[in-house]
């Protein structure tokens, strides 16, 4: 596949490290405050539209709060419920996994049947469970998108180790002798890293979508907090007269899902002939 | 008996395979291994030749103690293995080790070729001080013919020889007593093999060892081993010393292997036709000799009683009735 | 049986352009094959022999691998001049090739019946499926599967190895092809069935006279079932010749060498004869000629300059610098 690989994801770079740098760095660089309200300049139209000021660029909601403000401050808070989440949804979903794949039998089964019924309930309702009984917040956010995203994992990680499993080196380090832990840690987990990796940039995307979701319906992030999920829940209302509110909290939602994507399709295109090469 | 390292008495593997049925599951028997007895020597080399579904990878396997005996026994150093607590399982790991066919898939692509041979060392219960093991690791990579600087690189770093060289390493740090080799050479390239094949005998010497070596190729087959047992479809067919088997194969199978080997010699005349057939499978056996359906020679008598292993001079069995030089 | 010359190959260079660099797969190669004549390419892995049988036939993968230089006369027409509409009405009908892995050549979801009747559907459209199938049956007895009748809706799984080879041979011959080129075709199979199959090779070209090439690693098959050899070695062709001629006589210290490390049956000996070294990398070939590193007999100038093709007593040809002294 020569040449057609790219070295570079420049795609996925140019949609995520906006993202990323005002989730880390944005409190620096606030043209407003986020939070300040002044009702007089209220549903304020980007400045490029009749009405519009340079100094609100992409608009006011209805308590005069700049947008692009709002928008950069709701990458932070967007960017460690995904990170959270998906990383504790994956360490549960693969230590599972490895489990499962590597002792077969009764637990494998054990393991697989309560994935299949987590996953047997839709996504989104499973969520709105969790949230509903914990009540809202960021860390009910983290919980919801943990159980609802483990799963996967699970099943993904439990297929890759069964997999390696018959390659000889695992094998061969149990004529040698070794514990079982140390077979799982050393040597079927290092090789799994890849398909975690990518996994992972895929989940990334959706558990954005999945917070976006929750607050929406109320059960994430409380106003007055500044999410994107939110800032449409409040725009909801303004579609017609000031569309500028949700349709930029929805681009800004869509140009990360897309990025992290992008960025798992290119991961696994990078990894794969490598994984080819040596398992 | 004194001499012998490992015997196998009468042992018998199947396996069960299920064969439809919705409610009771009917199963059908593999059989796999079925009574093979022999004796492998200290210091010698005892090769096993066989086509697919002859067993000699899962008599590997059951010395291995990867698999279960279904029946029979395997007596290691006098003691027969079924009656090992875990402890001894544990000290029994140590005296028996093994090297595979895909020198590639047996190295752990993510781990240093240091830690690839030093792991046996690591995960003994009453570990050696960190710089004993070092020491020990340095002096196998070298006595396998690579540098020490192979020590700090990764599997996909090295050719197929040097992979398997390091496999070597592995397998002999902890300084077995058996070491199993499972078509040690197949999946090399030619003109390495014979390096490999040297490097085995050498370290074979030096390090006092005794060898299983299963594998297809017979002319290195008998170049390589004192003893030999021809494997067909779960029971040995011929067995003896290399000189007298391959100088006189009496089994109508061996004749046939031995003749349907490609040899480089141009012009060679096979006065043995090719065999018929398929090489049949242990699940379902024709009754009596399980070769006779394929045996140019066979007898009505061969479809009805299976021979055991006969003496027939000194160091040569066989189990046929039409054994003949 | 006349012996009129099917294919010839002159002055092959096929490269890879990789990242890494350009792989010089099969590099000034030529040879050719008769009427009815067996001819081997025996190399060890990375030698150029798979690659060569594909450029023949056009394959080679892409984009990064193309054939650069040279001719392929098949019949008398250079297949090299053709466009890839007219490749695909040659190939699998005048040159038909059986690859290494009969387990992943075949569709696991057809009948066996359906892939061999795909060779036929092929040529003429508008065939009626009976006689198609008249024709799969026919083809299949010509390679021994017993009960060939009853077989037809067998899928692959429940073919044994051997089996599998022979239905592709099957699919191979089904247009009757002038050449039949086979990669490693035994290399997955045991040897008694191993030795079936070469048998049936051999028997098919008597019975059409169509020429074979046979790759593989293993001499002793060269030696049986070839009259023609060409040894490869990084690239290139470093011995070509009758095989009687070159397993009396080696001229090329590569096939001398290789000759001696094959333990043969009957003759034991305490130590193995053995090259050193390892089979190079074609990233970072040696310079001047590629077997140099590893030849017993390297002389200075083997360093510096690739030897010449020298044309050898006994026909053929090798290239080593050695023989060109001796010549002067």
């Amino acid at each position: 596949m020569v040449g057609k690989t790219k070295k570079l994801p420049i795609g996925p770079i140019v949609l995520l490290l906006p993202m990323i740098v005002c989730g880390i760095f944005g409190q620096f660089f606030y043209p407003h405050n986020p939070e300040g309200m002044d009702l007089a300049i209220s549903l304020r139209p980007p400045a490029w539209l009749p009405g519009g000021e340079w100094t609100n660029i992409l608009g006011t909601d209805h308590l005069g709060r700049d947008l692009l403000t709002r928008l950069i401050a709701g990458a932070r808070a967007s960017l460690i419920v995904a990170l959270f989440g998906v990383a504790i949804a994956g360490l549960t979903g693969i230590s599972l996994g490895v489990v499962a794949g590597y002792f077969e039998g009764i637990i494998d089964n054990i393991i697989m049947r309560i994935v299949d019924s987590v996953m047997s309930i839709p996504a989104i309702l499973l969520a709105i469970l969790i949230a509903a009984s914990l009540g809202p917040g960021i860390t009910t956010i983290i919980i919801s998108i943990a159980i609802v995203f483990w799963t996967a994992y699970a099943r993904v990680i439990r297929g890759e180790t069964l997999r390696i499993k018959q390659h000889d080196f695992v094998v061969q380090a149990k004529v040698t002798g070794c514990r079982s832990l140390r077979i799982m840690m050393k040597h079927i987990a290092p090789n799994i890293v890849a398909t975690s990796m990518v996994l992972a940039t895929l989940q990334l995307g959706q558990s954005i979508m999945v917070e976006a979701a929750l607050t929406f319906l109320g059960l994430g992030l409380q106003p007055p907090a500044s999410a994107w999920g939110l800032i449409i829940s409040e725009g909801r209302g303004y579609l017609s007269t000031a569309w500028w509110i949700p349709t930029f909290a929805g681009l800004a939602i869509m140009m990360t899902v897309l990025g992290a994507n992008m960025m798992g399709d290119w991961l696994r295109d990078a990894l794969d002939p490598k994984l080819r090469q040596i398992l | 008996m004194v001499g012998s390292l490992i015997e196998l008495q009468r042992v018998i593997k199947f396996f069960p395979i299920s064969a439809g049925g919705l409610i009771h599951r009917k199963y059908k028997m593999l059989k796999a291994v079925d009574g093979v007895s022999f004796l492998i020597e200290r210091g010698t080399c005892f090769g096993i030749a066989g086509e697919s579904g002859s067993g000699k990878t899962t008599i590997a396997k059951l010395i291995l103690l990867m698999e279960s005996l279904t029946n029979g026994s395997i007596l290691f150093e006098g003691r027969n293995v079924h009656h090992f607590t875990k402890r001894d399982i544990m000290w029994y790991r140590t005296r028996v080790q093994t090297i595979f066919q895909n020198a590639a898939s047996s190295l752990n692509p993510r781990m240093r070729i240091r830690d690839i041979v030093s792991e046996p060392l690591e995960v003994q219960p009453e570990r050696q001080p960190r710089k004993t093991i070092q020491a020990k690791t340095e002096k196998m990579i070298s006595l396998v013919g690579l540098s020490l600087d192979t020590l700090r690189m990764y599997p996909h770093e090295l050719s197929g020889g040097q992979k398997q060289r390091v496999a070597i390493a592995r397998a002999i740090i902890l300084e077995p007593s058996l070491v199993i080799l499972d078509e040690p050479v197949s999946a090399l390239d030619v003109s390495i093999r014979a390096q490999i094949l040297n490097l085995l005998a050498d370290i074979q010497e030096k390090q006092g060892l005794t060898y299983l070596i299963i594998a297809h190729d017979l002319a290195m087959l008998e170049h390589v081993t004192n003893q030999i047992a021809v494997m067909y479809l779960g029971k040995i067919v011929e067995m003896g010393s290399t000189d007298k088997v391959f100088g006189d194969p009496l089994h109508p199978y061996t004749k046939a292997l031995f003749s349907a080997v490609p040899r480089p010699e141009p012009g060679r005349v096979k006065e043995i036709p090719a065999l018929s057939g398929e090489i049949g499978s242990s699940l379902d056996l024709p009754p009596g000799c399980r070769f006779h359906p394929r045996c140019p020679v066979a007898q009505p008598e061969c479809s009805r009683l299976e021979l055991p292993l006969k003496e027939f001079g000194t160091s040569h069995q066989v189990s046929c009735y039409h054994a003949s030089s | 049986m006349p012996r009129e010359t099917l294919l010839s190959v002159e002055n092959l260079k096929t490269y890879f352009f990789t990242r890494s660099g350009i792989v010089k797969a099969v590099d000034d190669v030529s040879f050719s094959v008769r009427q009815g004549e067996a001819l081997g390419i025996a190399g060890e892995s990375g030698c150029g022999k798979s690659i060569t049988c594909l450029s023949v036939v056009r394959l080679v993968p892409q984009p990064a691998g193309r054939i650069i230089a040279g001719k392929i006369l098949f019949q008398g027409e250079d297949l090299l001049r053709k466009g890839e509409r007219e490749m695909r009405h040659w190939r699998g009908r005048k040159i038909a090739m059986i690859l290494q892995d009969p387990l992943t050549s075949l569709n696991p979801v057809y009948t066996i019946g359906n892939q061999v009747a795909e060779s036929f559907r092929l040529v003429g459209s508008n065939t009626p499926y009976s006689s198609i199938m008249e024709k799969v049956i026919d083809v299949l007895r010509r390679v021994k599967i017993p009960s060939a009748e009853q077989r037809l809706n067998n899928y692959p799984f429940q073919f044994s190895g051997g089996m599998s080879q022979r239905v592709l041979a099957a699919m191979a011959i089904a247009q009757e092809p002038r050449l039949l080129i086979a990669d490693e075709p035994t290399t997955s199979l045991d040897v008694t069935i191993q030795d079936q199959f070469l048998r049936l090779l051999k028997g098919m070209q008597r019975e059409t006279n169509m020429g074979l090439i046979l790759v593989t690693h293993d001499l002793g098959i060269v030696a049986e079932t070839c009259d023609r050899v060409a040894i490869m070695y990084a690239g290139r062709i470093v011995e070509y010749g009758n095989v009687e001629r070159i397993y009396k006589n080696p001229a090329h210290p590569y096939t001398e060498a290789l000759m001696q490390a094959l333990p043969k049956l009957g003759s034991k000996r305490k130590r193995l004869f053995q090259i050193e070294g390892e089979p190079p990398n074609l990233l970072n070939l040696p310079p001047g000629c590629s077997f140099q590193p590893r030849c017993p007999k390297a002389i200075d100038i083997c360093q510096e300059k690739y030897p010449p093709v020298a044309p050898l007593a006994g026909g053929g040809h090798a290239s080593c610098w050695l023989l060109k002294k001796e010549v002067v």
